[in-house]
C-alpha cells in the first residue's frame, strides 16, 4: 500500500475508511445522491476517521 | 433483484385490477404463464418495461384498456397503472407508474363509438422501499428514480432480462455493454467509490496552503488548468469512441449485405476478405504484444546499460590510480578508525595482546588504522567497484535483445501491410460486380471514416496521457511542499489516508474486472456448447460483445438466439455465484429472467437444452409461453415451477373470445 508523505498509516483506520466507503456507495446504488453530496459525505467521514484518537 | 408481484390496472387488454405473484422459492424458481397466441403474453413483458423504464413498446401508444376507454365521456379521467414489487439488497421496493387519460371527444361514426383522448397524458412514477420495521415506506426522490432503476437493473441490459422470442435474435450484436455489465456485476460500486474519492483527494489537495512557496503555488495553479483540460479531453475521447463504434457498425452491416449477394464471385471474395480480416486482426494483436514486450525489455535495468560507458571509464580510472599508488592495501571490511582508537584507549587488542606505544603490536594496529575510513577512502572505493561490477553483469545482451524484438516487430508490421494489400485486392473483385459496387463503396467509406475516428481517438488518448503525467508532476510538487510544511500537517495526513484507500480501490477494481471478463468468456463458451449442437468458439471483446473467434459470416436468427441465451445465462449465473465476493467485498447480486415466447425461434433440441440450463443459472425465471412450446419445455422445467398461471381471454354470452378483456388465472 502506498505510504504517502513518509507517514506511517494506521492499517485499522485505512480498513475502516475502505469499508465505510463501500457501505456508503452500496447504499447509494438505489438512493442515488448527487456526486457533490456523496463527495461531501465521504470527505466528512474520512476527516472523522483520521482525526479519531 | 427478485420479482415479487406485478399489478396491472386497466393496462391494455388486462381489464380491471390484476395481480401476478411470482415464485420466490429458490428451489422452485420458475413462474410460468401459459397462453395461446394474442392472449397477452407480450403485454406482460412490456408492462415490466414500461413500469421500470418508461419504455412504451406498443404500436398504439395508448395504454388504457379499450373497453374502459369506450365507456368514457367528454371530461372523464381514467387512470391505468402498473406496479412492480421487487426485493433488492434485502429491501422490498415498489415502483408504480401510472398515466392519466382525459376524454376530449366522443362521437358516433355509424355504429362505432369514437373516443378521443388527450394527446399528452400525464405520467407519474413513484419508487419507495419498506423500512426494516416492514411498515414505514420511504420514497426515493423522483428525479433519481430513473437512475436508481438503472442501477438495480441496467436499462441497457433490460432487453436481456425482459425479452421476447422475436426480439432476442436482434440483441445478439449490441454496440457497447461495458457500462451495463459493470453495473450488473456491481463493479460500479467500486467505480463510483473511486470517482468520488478522487474528487475528495482533489479537495484536500486544494486545502494545502501554498502561500510562501512560489513553486508550490505555480503547481497549484497549473493543476487546476490541467484538470479542466483533462475533463475536456475525456469528453472528446468519448465522442471519438462513439464515432468509431458507429462506423464499425456501418461496416459490419455493409459486409452483411455483401454476404447476401447472389453473385458467386462477390460471395467468394467477401469470404476471402473476411478470412484475411481475421488474420489481420490476429497480426495486429501480435504487434501490440510484441511492442509491449519490447517496452518491457527496454525498461529492464536501462540505467545499467546507459551508465555502462561511464562506469567502465571510472573503473579504468580507479585501476590506473591504484597502480600509480603502488597498490592500495585492502582494509578490513565494515571497520572504521573509531574501532582501533577504542582498542588503543583500552590498552589491549581483541586477542588480548597489550597495545603499549612503541610495541610492534601497537605499530601493526596503527598501520591498519591508516587504511580505514573515514580518513581513508579505500573501503568506499572497494564498495563502489563491487557495486559497479554487479551493475554491469547482465547488461551484455540488453541491446541485442531489444534489437531482436524490434526485428520481430518489423516482420509483423510487414505481414500486416501484405494482408492489407491482399484485402484490398479482394475488395477489387467485389467492385467488379455492379450490384455489389455501391455497397462496397459504402463499406469502404465506413472503413475510412472508422480509421479517421480511430486516429483521432489515439491522438486524444496520447494527449490524455500527457495531461495526466503533468497532473501527477504538479501533485508531487504540492505534496512535497505539504510534507515539509508544519501548517499543512493535518491536510497531508488526510491526503495520505485518502490515497491509500484510493490505490486499493483502483487495484481491486482492475483485478475484479479482469475476473469478470475471463469468467464470462469461459461460461459463455460452456453454456453455448451445452445449448448448441455444433462447435463454435466465442470471444468477449473489450466492450463485452460476444463474437465468434472462428467465423465472421452471417448467422441464423436461431443461432443468434442461442448465443444471446448463452450470454445472459452466463452473466446471470456469475452474479448468482457471487464470483467477485471475497472476505473484504460483497458485490454479488441476484437477477430475474422474464421471457415472452422464448422458444419461438429455436428448434425442439435447443428448447430441451435451454430448459436444462435456465433454472440452474438464473435466480428466478418468469416465462410467458405458448401452450405448444410448453409441452416440450415442461419435460425439463416442470419440477422447477413454483407458480403457474394461465392467460385467458374473457368470452361473451355467445362464448366468443373478447380481445379487449383478458384475465390471468
Amino acid at each position: 500500500m502506498e505510504q504517502n508523505l513518509d507517514q506511517k498509516l494506521d492499517e485499522n483506520k485505512v480498513n475502516v475508511i475502505k469499508y465505510r466507503i463501500l457501505e456508503m456507495e452500496t447504499d447509494n446504488v438505489v438512493k442515488k445522491e448527487s456526486n457533490p453530496a456523496m463527495e461531501d459525505k465521504i470527505k466528512k467521514m474520512i476527516i472523522t476517521e483520521v482525526d479519531k484518537r | 433483484m427478485i420479482l415479487k408481484r406485478l399489478e396491472m390496472n386497466n393496462f391494455r387488454q388486462y381489464i380491471g385490477d390484476q395481480t401476478v405473484e411470482f415464485s420466490t422459492d429458490p428451489e422452485k424458481n420458475v413462474t410460468v404463464l401459459i397462453g395461446v397466441n394474442t392472449s397477452g403474453k407480450t403485454t406482460i413483458v412490456r408492462a415490466f418495461e414500461w413500469c421500470l423504464y418508461s419504455k412504451n413498446g406498443f404500436e398504439d401508444q395508448v395504454l388504457l384498456n379499450s373497453e374502459v376507454r369506450q365507456r368514457m365521456n367528454v371530461g372523464d379521467v381514467q387512470e391505468t397503472y402498473v406496479a412492480v414489487t421487487f426485493i433488492h439488497d434485502d429491501r422490498t421496493y415498489t415502483i408504480k407508474r401510472s398515466v392519466k387519460y382525459v376524454c376530449n371527444e366522443r362521437y358516433k361514426d355509424g355504429e362505432k363509438i369514437v373516443v378521443n383522448l388527450n394527446k399528452k397524458p400525464e405520467e407519474t412514477v413513484s419508487l419507495e422501499y419498506l423500512q426494516a420495521d416492514g411498515q414505514t415506506k420511504t420514497p426515493i426522490d423522483r428525479s433519481n428514480i430513473a437512475e436508481s432503476m438503472d442501477r438495480v437493473l441496467p436499462k441497457d441490459l433490460s432487453d436481456y432480462f425482459f425479452f421476447g422470442g422475436e426480439r432476442i435474435s436482434g440483441i445478439a450484436n449490441r454496440a457497447d455493454l461495458t457500462k451495463a455489465v459493470r453495473g450488473l456485476m456491481r463493479l460500479d460500486v467500486l467505480e463510483n467509490a473511486s470517482t468520488h474519492l478522487k474528487s475528495v483527494v482533489k479537495v484536500f489537495e486544494n486545502d494545502i496552503d501554498t502561500t510562501g512557496d512560489i513553486n508550490a503555488q505555480r503547481a497549484k495553479d497549473a493543476l487546476e488548468t490541467y484538470n479542466i483540460r483533462l475533463s475536456e479531453l475525456k469528453n472528446e475521447l468519448s465522442n471519438y469512441d462513439k464515432e468509431m463504434s458507429y462506423w464499425q457498425q456501418q461496416e459490419i452491416e455493409r459486409n452483411a449485405e455483401l454476404a447476401k449477394s447472389n453473385i458467386e464471385q462477390v460471395k467468394k471474395a467477401k469470404e476471402d476478405r473476411d478470412r484475411i480480416q481475421s488474420a489481420l486482426e490476429s497480426e495486429k494483436r501480435r504487434l501490440i504484444a510484441k511492442r509491449d514486450e519490447m517496452v518491457r525489455a527496454f525498461n529492464y535495468r536501462p540505467y545499467a546499460f546507459f551508465g555502462l560507458p561511464a562506469i567502465q571509464k571510472s573503473l579504468e580510472f580507479l585501476e590506473k590510480a591504484n597502480e600509480k599508488a603502488g597498490g592500495v592495501k585492502e582494509s578490513i571490511p565494515a571497520m572504521e578508525q573509531d574501532a582501533v582508537d577504542f582498542l588503543i584507549h583500552r590498552g589491549f587488542c581483541i586477542c588480548g595482546t597489550r597495545l603499549d606505544q612503541g610495541t610492534i603490536a601497537y605499530q601493526k594496529v596503527m598501520e591498519e588504522r591508516r587504511v580505514l575510513p573515514p580518513e581513508h577512502v579505500g573501503d568506499a572505493v572497494r564498495q563502489y567497484k563491487d557495486k559497479s561490477e554487479g551493475y554491469l553483469a547482465g547488461t551484455e545482451d540488453y541491446a541485442g535483445k531489444i534489437e531482436q524484438l524490434f526485428k520481430e516487430y518489423r516482420l509483423i508490421k510487414r505481414e500486416i501491410v501484405r494482408l492489407e494489400n491482399e484485402k484490398e485486392a479482394q475488395g477489387q473483385l467485389i467492385i467488379d460486380d455492379t450490384d455489389a459496387k455501391e455497397i462496397e463503396t459504402k463499406r469502404r467509406n465506413a472503413h475510412t471514416k472508422y480509421l479517421e475516428a480511430k486516429q483521432d481517438y489515439d491522438s486524444c488518448s496520447r494527449k490524455i496521457g500527457e495531461c495526466e503525467s503533468n497532473i501527477t508532476n504538479c501533485e508531487q510538487t504540492i505534496k512535497k511542499y505539504a510534507k515539509s510544511s508544519a501548517k499543512n500537517e493535518r491536510t497531508a495526513r488526510l491526503i495520505a489516508y485518502s490515497q491509500a484507500v484510493l490505490s486499493w480501490l483502483l487495484e481491486t477494481y482492475k483485478g475484479k474486472e479482469e475476473i469478470v471478463r475471463t469468467e464470462l468468456e469461459k461460461r459463455v463458451n460452456e453454456n453455448f456448447s451445452k445449448m448448441y449442437h455444433g462447435v463454435r468458439s466465442i470471444e468477449i471483446d473489450e466492450k463485452y460483445r460476444v463474437k465468434y473467434s472462428d467465423i465472421t459470416t452471417e448467422e441464423s436468427d436461431g443461432l443468434k438466439a442461442v448465443k444471446s441465451f448463452a450470454f445472459i445465462a452466463s452473466l446471470v449465473s456469475m452474479a448468482k455465484d457471487k464470483i467477485l465476493d471475497d472476505s473484504e467485498i460483497k458485490l454479488g447480486q441476484v437477477y430475474p429472467l422474464v421471457m415472452d415466447a422464448p422458444f419461438s425461434n429455436v428448434d425442439e433440441i435447443h428448447i430441451d437444452n435451454i430448459c436444462k440450463i435456465l433454472p440452474m443459472t438464473a435466480n428466478q425465471v418468469v416465462m410467458a409461453v405458448m401452450q405448444k412450446d410448453w409441452e416440450y419445455a415442461a419435460k425439463n422445467l416442470q419440477r422447477y415451477v413454483g407458480k403457474s398461471y394461465s392467460i385467458e381471454k374473457d368470452r361473451d354470452s355467445e362464448g366468443n373470445e373478447i380481445d379487449t378483456s383478458t384475465h390471468i388465472k
